[in-house]
């Protein structure tokens, strides 16, 4: 490690320069370790096996010679040898006593040479070194003769192999000189290329590194180092030209700031600006204002907490409340929720604030709206509408708004009042709904639907219409509706204000009944009073006229009786009782207008009578009256019917008192009394003088006398009085005769009680 | 001629009419009896008919229509005496051209009045 970072801290040149001095020293290194180890040795066998050879060769030949002795021969031939030999240094042989047999020196044989001891091969080869004259040899000895001539000793000179050496050397230095040489060349080159350059180029870029973008590097040359220093060179002015951005960018954004900040300061709205560790950083103006805390006093959250929420539990609730939605805000990377807290100022005094914000890198950003008073109108409303709710929930009315969008159904928006009871859905079920429309009665629907929909903004519509309420039955509605427009286009209000009518609809439907039967009932009852006035009338026209006969008579003859007085007793004694005749008349009329009014008035007690059984009583007790009358009498029998029992005595007193009176002058007078099945009436025959048929109107008016008073007297009221009978028992009569063929009465009685009139 | 069914209401108008000096008066018991006299050919036609609209079997204003429908009676001069006094009556009588219309009792200065102007 510590190689490596002194390694990389070198500079260039010097590592290059270590470079090429270690390749130096190795190759040296190498070279001497070649020589040495490689070459040396090797030249040395080489030298060795040379040294051997030639000693094997010279052993041949020098066998002869010692044998001959001729010795100065071998000397010589050593001689010779030797300075033919350039690495041939010496040549002796030592004869195995010691004695040196021949040598190759000129002068003398060097003592030492024959202390020699060499190291004998197997094969009695023998080598050894020795020093010589500042010569290292190489002495070579072969055995002659197995030994027993002696050795043969080859000195080889190590000289020649140092020669050799040496040249090795010598090349091998200069070649290592040429290298360091080119080595240093290339050094320089390189210096000059390259190092120089990237010299400056580090230069220039430490200087720029500290900033200074105003130096450039000098560097002029076509090649890479010369791209380089271009490009090192563009890449400064693109440094220049992005920190002059940045420095403008910096003095907007400065500026920026400078905005923002007093924005800020002067905003409105209170803010804060909190620290992640809880610091409180800053408070704007609005702030301090509001809730009158100076910055020194809310120096953090903490601080914060305890004065801004006096009491204990509710500040405990809030801080919690608070951190938990500032993570929410960060995890989420959204707005912190907005929500309310009871903050308490400076004064003592609490204000409602509405507290919301952003979590902004590493603080937070909190914003504060004072709703105190928006509290305080959200109470009053709220109370305002409770009170309108109540106000009108005790109605029996309900109010609604609902929203109507183009085509799209009715959207109610709101409702109160009286809904459930009326409808019975509740309020949620009819906003679910949508609308009240959905339990509109299908009849009324598309009445109701179109008469809405056609209506157009600032119109008031009265409509009544039909539900079918959740239970099923179906109540009337009356509802005022009132048409605004919308916020949006297409967008229409509409404001209604509904009863339920049903009792008084089922009353107005009951009334109209009534009404359609009251008609009918006032018809009947008009139809009957005027009948009744007709019959008044001319009742009291017969009355009157039927009074003023007797009235006039009676004042007339009262006339004469005064005229005739004096002169003519017996014509006023006549008038006198002409008086009293037409008195009596007159009584009777009064009795008989008495009598005929009392009908009316008289008590109707109902019971099944048995006419036949009453009709034969009145036969009886009319015909008793009159014994010498000899009248058939036909009656029926078990003709029965529900009517009061005197009333219809009287009526049959009558009817039958006509019978007999009016078949007074006939031969064989008949009376008959049964059921008539034409008509199914009961009917009282008789074959009396009958009446004409024209007069049959007046039959039955009172005073209306149909025949001469001399031949048939009647109190004129007796068929009155049997129509009056009839119809109290809600019955009818008419009559049928001709004259001279008798007459023929029918009447019907009611067949219910119902039908009878008290009255 | 009286047409009268009242025995004393005849009574009473005889003697106001003879009070009148009127001495022969035919009395009629009924309106059909009345007719027939007076329509029967031959028969003189009274000075004067005093007229009770209320008669059996016929009604007076019927016998009086009938009087003036027929052109033998058509100028008779006719006084209808009659106990009620009724406006329609009074109206159809004066239409039929009664000289007058009075109710019973005949008063005498009031015959005499007519009998000065006819």
């Amino acid at each position: 490690m510590r190689k490596a970072v002194i390694m990389s801290t070198l500079n260039l040149r010097t590592k290059i320069l270590l470079i090429v001095l270690g390749i130096s020293i190795a190759a040296v290194a190498a070279m001497v370790m070649i020589v040495n180890f490689l070459i040396e040795p090797r030249l040395e066998e080489k030298l060795q096996k040379r040294g051997a050879s030639i000693a094997h060769a010279i052993s041949t030949q020098c066998i002869n010679p010692i044998l001959t002795r001729n010795l100065l021969q071998l000397d010589l031939f050593f001689h010779e040898f030797d300075e033919a030999e350039k690495d041939v240094k010496y040549l002796f042989v030592l004869a195995p006593d010691g004695a040196v047999t021949a040598h190759s020196f000129g002068r003398e044989f060097p003592v030492d040479l024959k202390t020699l001891n060499p190291r004998l091969n197997p094969d009695g080869l023998g080598i050894a070194r020795i020093r010589m004259a500042d010569r290292d040899i190489i002495d070579i000895s072969v055995p002659l003769l197995g030994g027993n001539l002696g050795r043969l000793h080859v000195g080889m000179a190590a000289a020649s192999i140092k020669s050799d050496v040496n040249d090795i050397l010598e090349s091998f230095g200069g070649i290592v000189i040429l290298f360091v040489l080119s080595s240093l060349l290339i050094l320089y080159s390189m210096e000059k290329w390259v190092i120089k350059p990237i010299l400056e180029i580090k230069a220039v870029s430490v200087k720029v590194g500290n900033g200074e973008l105003g130096e450039r590097v000098t560097v002029r040359s076509g090649d890479e180092i010369g791209v380089l220093a271009d490009e090192f060179n563009r890449m400064i002015d693109s440094f220049k030209e992005s920190r002059e951005v940045i420095v403008y960018e910096k003095k907007l954004l400065a500026r920026s700031e400078e905005r923002f900040r007093t924005i800020i300061e002067m905003s409105p709205i209170s803010m804060a600006i909190i620290s992640m560790d809880g610091t409180i950083d800053y408070i704007n103006r609005r702030t301090v204002e509001t809730f009158g805390y100076l910055p020194e006093d809310i120096r953090d959250m903490e601080q914060m907490y305890v004065i801004a929420f006096p009491d204990e539990a509710y500040r405990s609730q809030v801080m919690a409340q608070y951190t938990d939605l500032v993570e929410k805000a960060i995890a989420g990377n959204r707005e912190i929720e907005r929500r309310e807290y009871r903050v308490t100022c400076k004064d003592r005094t609490i204000k409602t604030m509405e507290i919301f914000g952003v979590p902004v890198g590493d603080k937070v950003f909190l914003m504060f709206e004072d709703i105190t008073e928006r509290k305080q109108a959200e109470e009053r409303l709220r109370e305002s509408e409770s009170r309108y709710q109540i106000f009108t929930s005790n109605t029996s009315d309900y109010v609604y708004k609902c929203l109507r969008r183009g085509k799209e159904p009715f959207r109610i928006q709101w409702m109160a009042g009286a809904i459930e009871q009326i409808t019975g859905y509740s309020m949620e079920e009819i906003y679910q709904m949508g609308c009240w429309m959905q339990f509109i009665h299908p009849d009324d629907k598309e009445r109701v639907t179109s008469v809405l929909m056609k209506m157009l903004p600032g119109e008031r519509v009265a409509i009544e219409f039909r539900i079918i309420t959740k239970r099923g039955d179906i109540r009337w509605i009356y509802e005022s509706s009132y048409c605004e427009s919308g916020d949006a286009l297409g967008e229409i209000y509409h404001y209604g204000s509904s009863q339920d009518i049903t009792t008084r609809k089922l009353g107005e439907e009951e009334i109209v009944r009534l009404n359609g039967n009251l008609e009918g009932l006032v018809a009947q009852r008009t139809e009957e009073l005027s009948r009744i006035n007709r019959d008044l009338a001319s009742f009291c026209y017969a009355i009157s006229h039927e009074l003023r006969a007797p009235v006039g008579r009676i004042k007339g003859l009262s006339q004469a009786l005064q005229e005739e007085w004096a002169e003519n007793p017996a014509a006023a004694e006549y008038c006198a009782q002409r008086i009293e005749v037409s008195s009596s008349e007159l009584q009777q009329v009064i009795n008989s207008v008495l009598q005929l009014s009392r009908l009316s008035q008289s008590s109707f007690v109902p019971q099944l009578l048995d006419l036949s059984v009453l009709v034969r009583e009145v036969t009886s007790s009319l015909l008793s009256e009159t014994p010498d009358r000899q009248v058939d009498i036909i009656i029926a029998d078990d003709i029965t019917a529900r009517g009061d029992s005197s009333l219809m005595r009287l009526c049959l007193e009558n009817l039958l008192g006509n019978a007999v009176k009016y078949t007074v002058h006939q031969p064989s007078p008949r009376i008959e009394f049964g059921r008539d099945a034409a008509s199914g009436a009961f009917v009282i025959r008789d074959n009396g003088i009958g009446f004409d048929m024209a007069h049959a109107d007046h039959l039955f008016e009172p005073f209306i006398r149909l025949h001469l008073e001399e031949e048939y007297a009647g109190s004129g009221i007796g068929l009155a009085t049997v129509q009056r009978v009839i119809e109290r028992h809600g019955g009818k009569i008419w009559a049928e005769s001709s004259p001279g063929h008798g007459a023929a009465f029918y009447f019907t009685l009611a067949p219910t009680y119902g039908d009878m009139h008290d009255a | 001629m009286l047409v009268e069914d009242n025995i004393d209401d005849q009574f009473l108008a005889q003697r106001t009419l003879r009070k009148a000096g009127i001495n022969s008066i035919r009395v009629a018991g009924d309106g059909q009896e009345a007719l027939n006299i007076l329509l029967a050919p031959g028969e003189p036609l009274p000075e004067l008919l005093i007229l009770d609209l209320r008669l059996p079997k016929t009604d007076g204003l019927k016998v009086f229509a009938e009087l003036r429908r027929q052109e033998k009676t058509r100028a008779l001069t006719v006084l209808i005496l009659t106990s009620s006094d009724d406006p329609e009556d009074r109206e159809t009588c004066f239409k039929l051209g009664a000289i007058a219309y009075l109710t019973k009792p005949l008063e005498l200065s009031e015959l005499k009045r007519l009998l000065s102007i006819g």
